[in-house]
Formats: C-alpha cells, structure tokens, sequence
C-alpha cells in the first residue's frame, strides 16, 4: 500500500514520512525498514481507513500525487490567480507527471489485451448424435463431485474448461450448487466416505440430470480396484448416463462428450 | 377514444420497456462473459447463452428445502416484479414511460431494495449457513451503499430541482452544460461505484466464483432451482440492465423517445441498447484487470463512494 | 355533542375503566375494563377528528378538579392529531390485552394502571395549562412505571428497569416543569394561551433556556440519545401490549412535547435551536439503528429502533424548524407533516412488531432470537404480521413507512440551495444519516423477520410454539392492516396532519400538498402516486407468478433436504444466528460498537499448556451508558456512601445535630439581623 516505503528506499523523504504518520494513524500494516520485525495487525477502524485508502493507490486515484504537489507549494497555491506563464507550466508538467502514471498502466493494460492472441483451438465440425434429455439441449451446466480421485482428471477438466479447449462455448459451464446443475460429473472411484456424499448430492440435483463418470477409475476404479477404501465404480452407486474412458481422459474426449450432450 | 388509445399506447410503452430491460439483461450478461473471454484469449459462449440458460431452467423440476415457507417461491416473484415496475417507471427507451409522473428516482431505488430485501429474506428461509452468510453479505453492503446511493440522488437533483427522473432528463436537454458539471460528474462516479456493488459485479462480488466463502449473492440463491432460479437470474440480469440504462440516460440522455410513435420509440431502443451495450463492454473490460476486494475492505470502497457523492452534492450547492 | 363534551366524556369513561379495573373480580375484570378502554378511545377519537375536521379547536375548564389551579383541556389540530395516533394504537393493544391478560396482566393494579395509563396518554395533547399538564404527565409516568413493575417480583431484570425508567422520566418531568415554570413566572398566568401571549416578550436567553430544558425533558421521554437509556431497559420489561403503547403513543408524546414548546409557546426559534434538534436526531436515528443491527434480544431491538425513528421524527421537526427560522415557510409546513406522518407510522408498525413480539414471547417463552426460529410455520399470522410490520419499518414501497421516507427525503432535497448556510451543511448530513439508518433498519429486520421467524427451530421451546388466542391476533392485524391503507392511501391521514400543521406553524399559505390520488407538493415538482405504485406491484407479482406457472413444463415441487455440500447430517444449528448474521455490520462499526469480550480459559490441574475449558462472551453494550450514566451513579454512590456515616443510628448523635443546627441558625441570625 504504501508503495513509497515498499519500494526498499531507506531515505526518509518528506513524504514517505508523511505516510508513515499517516499509516501509523490509521493502523494498517507499515513494513519497517529491513532488520526489523514489527506489524500491526490491520483493524477495521472505518473512519480513518476511509480517509487513507481515499489518499491510497489502491483506490487508483491520483489525489494523493496532486495533494503532495498541491501540499509542497503551500505558500502559493496552484489556485492563486496571480501566477505567471512559467509557474502555471511548471504546475501542469508535475500535474501531468503524476497522470502519467494511470495512463500508463491503462496503455500497458491495452497492449496487454491487443497482444492477446486467441489460443482457443477450432474444433471440427458436428457433434456427435445426442445422448442426453432434450432439456439441456444448448445449456448444460455441471457439477464436479471428486468421488476419490488423484486428481489427474480434475486437472484434465481445468484444461477442458480452460482457454485451448474452451468446453464454454459449446454451452458447457461449471457451477458451484448442483441445485444449480443439470448433472454431475463424477472423477475417480467411489470411496467409503464419499459414496453417502454422492448420492446425496445426486438427490440435490433436479430432474432431468445426466450423471459423466469421468475417466477410468470413475468408469470401473482404474487402478484402484479392490483397495480398501474403494466401495466400486461411480455405476455401482449411482446411475451413469455418459462415461468418458481413458486415464487421465484427453479434454478433446471431454469436450467431444459434452457436445454429445448440448449438440452445439 | 384518445384516452383508451393513449391508455393502450403506454400499455404499450410499458411491455418494451420491460422486455428490452429483460431480453436486453441478459444479452448483456452474454456479452460482458464474451468481453472477458475475448480479452483472455479464449472464444466463451455465445452472447445468448444466458437466454438458452433461461429457458432450460424454466423446464427443470422445482425442488424446495424442507423448512422453506411460502417466502421461498414467492420471493424470486417478487424480485422480478419489482424489478419490472422500476423499468416501466424510468425513462429508458421514452422520456415520458408509463407511471412517469410517480418516477422518482428515490421510488426507483426503494422497489429495488424491496427485491434485494426479500430475495435476502429468501436467503435465511433456506435454514442453510450458506443462505445465512449470503443474506448477512448482501444486507450489510446494501447497508453500506444507501448513503452513497441517497446522496447520488440528492447531488442529482439539486440541479434539476426535483428527484423526478423524467424532469431530471428533461433539465439535462434544456441546460445540456449540466453534464460536465461537477456536481454531475461525481455524482455519476459514486453512481458507477454503487451499480457496481449493487449489481454484485468486480472487485464487489465475483459472479462466476465456484467457492461458497467467496459469494455474496450467489450465496443467498444457492438454493434456487427451476423456474426460480431462471426467475432469480432473468431478475439480476434485468436490475444490471435497468442500472446501467438508469446511469447512461444521466450522462447523455439524448436518443431517448419523447413522443409515443413507432420509429420515435424504434429508435429510443436502438439508442438506448447502443449506449448501455458500450458501458457494458467498457465494464466487462476493466472487470478482467480487477480483482475481487476483501469483504471488509468494502466499506473503504463504499465510503469513497459516499464521499463522491458529498463532493457532488457540495459542488452543487456552491455553483451558482 | 360538542367536542368539548366528548372530550369530559372520554375522560369520565376512561377514569370509569380504572374504577371498574380496580374493583371486579378476576373473571369480568379483563374484559369490562378492555370494553370501557376502547370506548374512552372512540370517543376521544370521534372528539379529535372533529376538532380535525372543523379546525376549531375544543375547549373545556373546571376550575374545582384540581386545587388552586383547575383544569384547563383544550383540543388544537395538533393535540387532535396525536390524541388519533394515541387512538389508533390504544385500541388494538387493548384487543391484544384481552387474550394476553392470562399471562400475568390481570391483577387489579395492572388492569386499573392500564386504564388509567390510557386516559393520560389520550388526554395529554389536550392539557392546555401547566397544572393540568404536568398532573396528566405524571398520572402517564406513574402508571406507565406500575406496569412495567408487573414482573418485577419473579425478575430482577424487570426491578432494574423500573428503576431506570422512574429515576429518568422524573428527572425529565423536573426539566419540563422548570420550562414552564420559566414561562409562567414571566406570564402571570398558567395556561397555554397566557404562556403564548407573553412568550414573546421573553429575552432571548430566557427563551433558549427554556427551549433547551424542555428539550431535555421532551427528549428524555421521546428515548432520544443520550437521554435513550431506560428505553432498552423497560420497554422489553413492561407486558407487551403496555410495550406497543409506550414505544408507539408515548415516546410520540415526547416529540409533541418539542412541538409545544418550540412551535406553540416559543412561537418558533433562531436557527441553532433547530440545529441542535437536528444533530440530536441524527445522531438517535444512527446510535439507534446500529445498536438494533446489533441487538439478540427481540424486543431491545425493537426498542433501539424506537430511538431510531423518534430520531427520524426529529431530524423532520429539527428540518422544519430551521426552514421556518430561514423564511422558507411552506417547506417548514412540509416538514412537520412529514414529522407527523413518521410519528403516526411508526405508531403504527412499531405497535405491531411489539405486539407480534409478544405473542412469540408467550408462545415460545423466549425473546432471545439465538433460540427462535421456523415461527413462520407454526404462527402463520403473527409472522405475517411481523413481516408486514418489518416491511414497513424499513421503509419499502407499498407500507406506509416508506410514504414517510419520501416525503422527510423530499423536504430535506428542496432545502438545500435555499441560501441558508447552516441549512446547507446540516441537510446533506441529515440525508446521509438518513441513507445510513435506512441500510441499518434493513439489517436489523432481515435478522429479526429471518432468524426469529424463517429457518428451523433453535430451541425446543421456539419448536413446540402454537398461534395465540384470536383476540391477540386481532390486534396485531388491526395495526398491521392499518400499515398497509396507510402506506395505499396516506391520503387519509395527511390532509389531517396539513390541517393540525398550518394551525401549528404561522404564515403557511397554501397547502404543502395537492390532494388527490397522487401526492404532489406544491410549488416543486415532487409528486408520489402510492396507490398506483401498489396496485402496479401487486398487478407485476400476479402477472410474473402466471407466467411462471404458464411457462413451467414441470408441474411438480420435490420437497428435499436442503443442500449442505453433501453432509448426510444437517441440523438446526448449523443455521446462521442473529449474533453471526450482525456480525459484519459489528465489525464495520466496531470503532464505535466497541463491542465487550471475555474469554475465560481454566487449565487443567496439571499442566498449564492443556486447557480444560475455554469460554467466550461477546456482548454489544450500550457506551453511553457506560460512560455517561455510570460514572455519575457510581459518583452518586460513592457520595451516599459517604452519607451514611452521618447516620450511624445512636440518638445522642441526631440530638447533637439538632443542637448544631440550631446554634448555627441562631449565630446567623443574629449575624445578619
């Protein structure tokens, strides 16, 4: 926050003095100088917190640069009508030095976007013929239950959803309730712990849902079976409508599923 | 005959106004996902995703929690109602909407917070925690808000002389200097810091988060399903389009229908889309730079609106 | 009859309600003496709305009732209009009384203190001299004071109250007597009508001191911070039904009591009367708000919130006094009516929410929202009804609380720019204090409507809760069907509340108000259609309900367990309680809240590194209190204790006093001659 200070200067300029007084009065956390050890825990103390983070770069306003040029000419103002050609020039070129800096960061930020290329590759063509109920049709959202996986089809999934393969725009979404859902998508072998889970989250779920078992140890425990923690295969606890096999499932696999099922 | 055909024509008036803030809400909610995919490289769904999202939810079963009483499915209703007789009210597509004589901007923002209250309500019917957290998040930011949002509207209206929306627009094309004015400029800054929060937008609320520690809103819906939750989204999308329609029509109110012919009203829409489709975009841009703020960093947030808005209403009462 | 006679005709009526609560037996007592209550209130009512209607104010004095001075009624608009207010919350809370009296409330005191608390209350804005006033102000303290101490043998809570509650209510009759006192002993004369002639020619720190003692004396009785403190305390304590009637029709009294003296004896002030008036109100209507955001206990956040809206109600008087002291005569009219508006709404709602309260209280036994909850289902009405009344407290559209908002949001708006400096500073503030309560109330009924009412049961007491008798129903609806016509059609109310104003205020033109389905003011462009605003809402909801119906495929509602990410077990407390759901707005405010935490931690015997048990209290109190008040009871403590040395019990000790003083007065005597 206090970016003066946090930039490792030792030196005490006026300023950085001026906001150390400022930070110790509103009790936010001040990095001391290397060596040292001591913070204060920052508490919500609303009224003086406001003043700060109005005179704080996080609020990315530039006041605070105004007020410290505006404060280092206190004995004439900038609002003083007698000034020469030659002050008000020297004002506006400390007042643009500080706007330089949000305008910067907005033409760094537009570089940023305009050197985004698109990473999402184009899929081909139809999707396969549809496996699901009619209503999900063109909008299907998802649940993820990890039943007890290691993880890898989690990972696989991230990916399907993520910007190469973009599973999005095919309609395909991940949601956080599956009151929100239209199915689940079921990762790894169903554990002891997770089987009551499991069902009870497919109750949740309301009609009409499709259950994806994902990968091979959700299709029948991969490598896990017969481990002691292992109640069976997601099939053996709950209805499966679309199985993705493979260990982890390639998310072209996983995206050719969900097209099956929005036939987008 | 004038009457009953001046009767039919604001019915009229009424139905565009609610289903361009209805459709038009939730071709936003698309587009602003599409910006923010676009600028992070990837395609994201189509712009009218949200419209299919719609209509399969409304053919999903309606589940209820055991406990939940009849606020639970009335609530939902009643956050769209409110919403739909707020954009019938405010002068988005015409200057003159049906029920405009009673449209001010303090009523606008009361039947606002009667569907937030009582979605909120909704939120503790469940007897979940989550519903709780997210109850006790919303009301406290909606807590929060009220004096950015009330002294908005007093900066607003100190120019105008009066808090009716419609006079408010019809003083900005009589006097149109009254845009760069100062009080008008911060009075629009606190707005847009407000709309932000109240539509539960980054760095307020992140809408897309999948962790329930993490929601405001969402919380308070999580258990919504069917027909309500289309409800519950159809309302968010139509409260996000009516605020922005609300905001641009303060800025450049210009485009806006002051007759009730056809190609009048054809284009206060086209109009009126266009500018709320650019703010929406500029949003959706600056949300992708933007991180979610810590809960009780908000306050700091909602305090600088406020100050805004005093700023605002100072300005305005020095200027002459 | 003439109103005049009705009015002796209430008061007769109501001092028989008290004879007759005194003297029948047990099984008639409720009810004859709930029957003669009413009447009194119809009768009083019928006198107001008459003098309402006509705009001649009603007179009656007897010089032989009271001794040396007689009584002086003289019914004003503007007494009429609080005499209504009073009215219209006496009558359902005495309905209320009928089925709640089995539990605890029929004794002979209470019945007869009740009665008699009543009469005052209606006869009150009608006193038109010093003695009748100030004998009818403590015939309502001290009967108000016995019904608080109804419970007071089986809780010590209820004794604690009463005590509070009879040390500030006198200290505060003791500031409005010297108020009038002041004015009298410059009048020659004690009625109203003297005070007011000679007013004028006070000197102007002669007529601050009065306006400042009474504004202390009024605010104490209105609960207006820092004057609030028996409020928390006894309205919880007192039976409900004398709970509706305290925080809805006497704590109104209070800011009658502001008007009276600011408006109708002084005649109006300079502006920094109204400044203070104002800051006071803004600082209650937020110390109030927060601290019912943060309250557990029902019926103390109830009570908080009564220190809000009378905050409210002061920040609209405080407004108009300062337009009226600035020359701005019809926005001052604006004002007062808005003032009016809010006292007569919050009597409305406020009446409700205390009675639904109570009728939770005797259903569940517990007023402690940490242990209530799922009441919707069990009390389908009296939940109704809070739900209403919380509606309308927080001032949503279509109740009447919200009618109330605009029209206090609409006169502060066109005050600003009106070239008044002062004015120019305080107006902002007031809105920004008037934004920041409203958010606040919202807390504060989500929590009580949706923790108290929504949810599962907490306890098995809030589990086994049944509806109340009927006639405890009746009442509550009675005041929330009084919510919802106000808030439809406060044209019913406001041409009444115009007509006491222009009486109150001099110089007011024209009226504030166009009547008419619409509310518009005039000579601004503000204009309110509530009917339509309701009647569009209620026609959206059915259309959009249709529609939902229409447009499902799926005809069925599964009824399931509610999602708790898949845990097999979900109970009642892993609910939100009202502690958790306040608590953001606590830590936000907690600069001010300063909230109190014990921890308690008892090692084991052994070892100081394991703990045994480990306990936590977090409480919310209330610091003025604790800084005001209890440094001058600990100070008045210390200073009695000190006294009682002086009184050491040995009769030579008093028989020397006695010779003291004697001899001193003697020497002092013979000193100055």
């Amino acid at each position: 926050m206090l970016s003066g200070v946090q930039r490792g200067c030792a030196v005490l300029r006026t300023r950085d003095v001026g906001h150390f007084l400022i930070a110790r009065w509103t009790f936010i956390t001040v990095p001391s100088p290397p060596g040292s050890e001591r913070t204060r825990r920052p508490r919500a103390f609303l009224g003086r917190r406001v003043v700060w983070s109005l005179l704080s770069r996080e609020c990315k306003f530039h006041v605070r640069g105004l007020g410290r040029t505006l404060c280092a000419d206190a004995g004439s103002g900038l609002l003083n009508p007698e000034y020469d050609i030659m002050t008000i020039l020297r004002y506006s070129s400390i007042m643009a030095h500080e706007l330089v800096g949000p305008v910067m960061s907005l033409a760094s930020a537009w570089r940023t976007v305009r050197g985004t290329r698109r990473v999402t590759e184009s899929l081909p063509g139809n999707p396969d013929a549809a496996v699901g109920p009619s209503e999900i049709v063109g909008s299907l959202q998802l649940r993820h239950v990890d039943a007890g996986s290691c993880n890898g089809c989690e990972l696989e999934i991230t990916s399907a959803f993520g910007p190469v393969y973009d599973a999005e725009r095919f309609g395909a979404r991940l949601v956080a309730s599956p009151r929100h859902a239209d199915g689940l998508i079921v990762t790894g072998p169903v554990t002891h712990n997770m089987a009551g889970p499991l069902r009870t989250t497919l109750e949740a779920t309301p009609r009409p849902r499709v259950v994806i078992a994902l990968g091979d140890c959700a299709r029948d425990c991969g490598v896990f079976r017969g481990g002691y923690g292992v109640v069976g295969a997601v099939s053996d606890v709950i209805d499966v409508d679309v199985t993705i096999p493979g260990c982890p499932p390639d998310p072209a696999a996983i995206i050719g599923a969900l097209r099956g099922l929005t036939q987008r | 005959m004038s009457t009953t055909w001046r009767a039919l024509g604001e019915i009229v008036v009424a139905a565009v106004q609610v289903i361009v803030t209805g459709v038009g809400g939730l071709v936003l909610v698309g587009l602003m996902r599409k910006v923010r995919a676009r600028v992070e490289g990837r395609v994201g769904a189509p712009i009218l995703q949200p419209l299919r999202d719609v209509r399969k939810l409304m053919r999903k079963e309606r589940l209820r929690p055991q406990f939940a009483t009849w606020i639970f499915p009335l609530a939902p209703v009643v956050f769209v109602a409110t919403v739909s007789v707020a954009a019938v009210m405010a002068p988005l597509v015409t200057s003159r909407p049906a029920l405009g004589s009673g449209a001010d901007l303090f009523v606008i923002v009361y039947l606002l917070l009667l569907g937030s209250t009582i979605l909120a309500l909704a939120g503790l019917d469940a007897g979940t925690a989550f519903g709780g957290m997210g109850s006790s998040r919303a009301v406290t930011i909606g807590a929060l808000a009220e004096p950015a949002l009330l002294v908005t509207i007093l900066a607003l209206s100190i120019s105008a002389h009066s808090s009716n929306f419609p006079s408010i627009i019809r003083a900005t094309f009589v006097d149109p200097g009254v845009i760069i004015s100062p009080a008008r400029l911060f009075a629009l800054a606190a707005l847009l810091i407000v709309i932000v929060a109240e539509s539960g937008r980054l760095p307020v609320d992140n809408p897309v988060t999948h962790l329930e520690l993490t929601m405001i809103h969402e919380a308070m819906i999580l258990e919504y399903t069917g027909p309500d939750l289309a409800l519950v989204t159809l309302g968010e999308a139509m409260r996000l389009a009516l605020l922005l329609g609300v905001f641009v029509n303060l800025i450049l109110p210009w485009g806006i229908a002051s007759s009730m012919s056809v190609p009048a009203l054809a284009l206060g829409v086209v109009v009126l889309s266009a500018k709320v489709v650019a703010v929406a975009v500029v949003l959706g841009f600056v949300e992708v730079f933007l991180a979610k703020v810590r809960l009780f960093r908000l306050p700091e947030l909602l305090a600088g609106a406020f100050v805004l808005a005093l700023l605002g209403v100072v300005s305005g009462v020095v200027a002459k | 009859m003439t109103s005049g006679g009705l009015l002796t005709c209430g008061a007769l009526l109501g001092l028989a309600a008290a004879l007759v609560g005194a003297a029948l037996p047990r099984r008639k007592r409720v009810l004859v003496t709930a029957a003669l209550v009413i009447a009194t209130c119809v009768v009083e009512s019928v006198a107001a709305i008459g003098v309402l209607a006509t705009g001649h104010p009603a007179q009656w004095h007897s010089s032989q009732l009271l001794p040396m001075t007689g009584a002086t009624l003289a019914l004003t608009p503007l007494g009429a209009m609080f005499v209504v207010l009073v009215a219209l919350v006496a009558v359902p809370a005495t309905l209320y009384w009928i089925g709640y009296a089995r539990h605890g409330m029929s004794a002979r005191l209470t019945a007869s203190s009740y009665a008699l608390f009543v009469a005052a209350l209606l006869t009150v804005p009608a006193a038109a001299s010093v003695a009748t006033f100030m004998f009818l102000w403590e015939i309502m303290a001290l009967t108000s004071l016995a019904l608080v101490l109804t419970d007071q043998s089986r809780r010590a809570a209820a004794r604690s109250a009463g005590v509070w509650y009879g040390v500030i209510t006198h200290i505060g009759a003791a500031f409005i007597l010297a108020a009038f006192l002041i004015l009298a002993a410059h009048s020659g004369g004690q009625s109203f009508a003297a005070l007011e002639s000679h007013a004028r020619a006070l000197a102007p720190g002669a007529r601050a001191a009065v306006f400042l003692l009474a504004l202390v004396g009024f605010g104490s009785k209105a609960g207006v911070v820092p004057f609030h403190v028996w409020l928390p305390k006894a309205h919880p304590e007192a039976p409900s039904p004398v709970s509706a009637l305290m925080s809805g029709a006497m704590v109104a009294l209070g800011v009658y009591g502001i008007v009276l003296f600011g408006d109708v004896l002084l005649g109006g002030g300079p502006v920094w009367w109204w400044l203070i008036v104002l800051a006071l109100g803004a600082v209650s209507a937020l110390f109030g708000s927060l601290h019912a955001a943060n309250s557990t206990d029902l019926k103390r956040l109830l009570a908080y919130s009564t220190t809000d809206n009378m905050g409210l109600a002061l920040l609209a008087l405080g407004a108009s006094g300062l337009f009226v002291a600035t020359g701005h005569h019809r926005l001052g009219a604006l004002s007062l009516v808005a003032a009016l508006f809010i006292l007569m709404s919050h009597a409305m709602f406020k009446g409700a929410l205390f009675l639904a309260a109570g009728s939770v209280q005797v259903a569940t036994g517990r007023r402690d929202l940490d242990e209530l909850g799922g009441l919707l289902r069990r009390m389908p009405q009296t939940g109704a009804l809070f739900l209403i009344g919380a509606a309308s407290i927080c001032a949503l559209p279509p109740f009447n609380g919200f009618v109330g908002e605009w029209l206090l949001f609409q006169s502060l708006l066109h005050g600003v720019k009106l070239g008044s400096t002062p004015g120019d500073i305080a107006i902002p503030v007031a809105v920004a204090a008037l934004a920041l309560t409203a958010g606040l109330t919202i807390v504060a009924f989500v929590k009580a409507a949706g923790v108290g009412f929504l949810g599962r049961p907490r306890s098995p007491g809030a589990e086994a809760a049944i509806e109340v008798p009927r006639s405890m129903r009746a009442g509550t609806g009675l005041l929330g069907a009084m919510c919802v016509v106000a808030g439809v059609a406060p044209m019913a109310i406001l041409p009444a509340a115009e007509r006491a104003v222009r009486a109150t205020l001099p110089d007011v033109g024209s009226t504030p108000l166009a009547h008419g389905v619409q509310l518009q003011l005039v000579g601004v462009r503000a204009v309110l259609a509530p009917t339509v605003l309701a009647a569009s809402l209620v026609v959206a909801v059915l259309l959009v309900a249709f529609l939902r119906q229409a447009l499902t495929r799926r005809r069925d509602v599964r009824v399931a367990e509610a999602w708790g990410c898949g845990r097999e077990l979900v109970t009642a407390r892993m609910q939100y309680t009202a502690t958790s759901f306040a608590e953001p707005v606590q830590r936000v405010f907690d600069d001010v809240l300063r909230p109190v935490r014990d921890i308690d931690v008892s090692h084991v015997a052994e070892s100081r590194y394991v703990l045994e048990s480990m306990s936590y209290r977090s409480r919310v109190d209330d610091r003025i209190e604790s800084a005001l008040y209890t440094p001058v009871i600990t100070t008045v403590r210390r200073w009695g204790q000190f006294a009682r040395r002086l009184q050491p019990g040995s009769v030579h000790r008093y028989l020397a006093y006695g010779l003291v003083a004697l001899v001193i007065t003697l020497a002092v005597v013979a000193v100055l001659g």
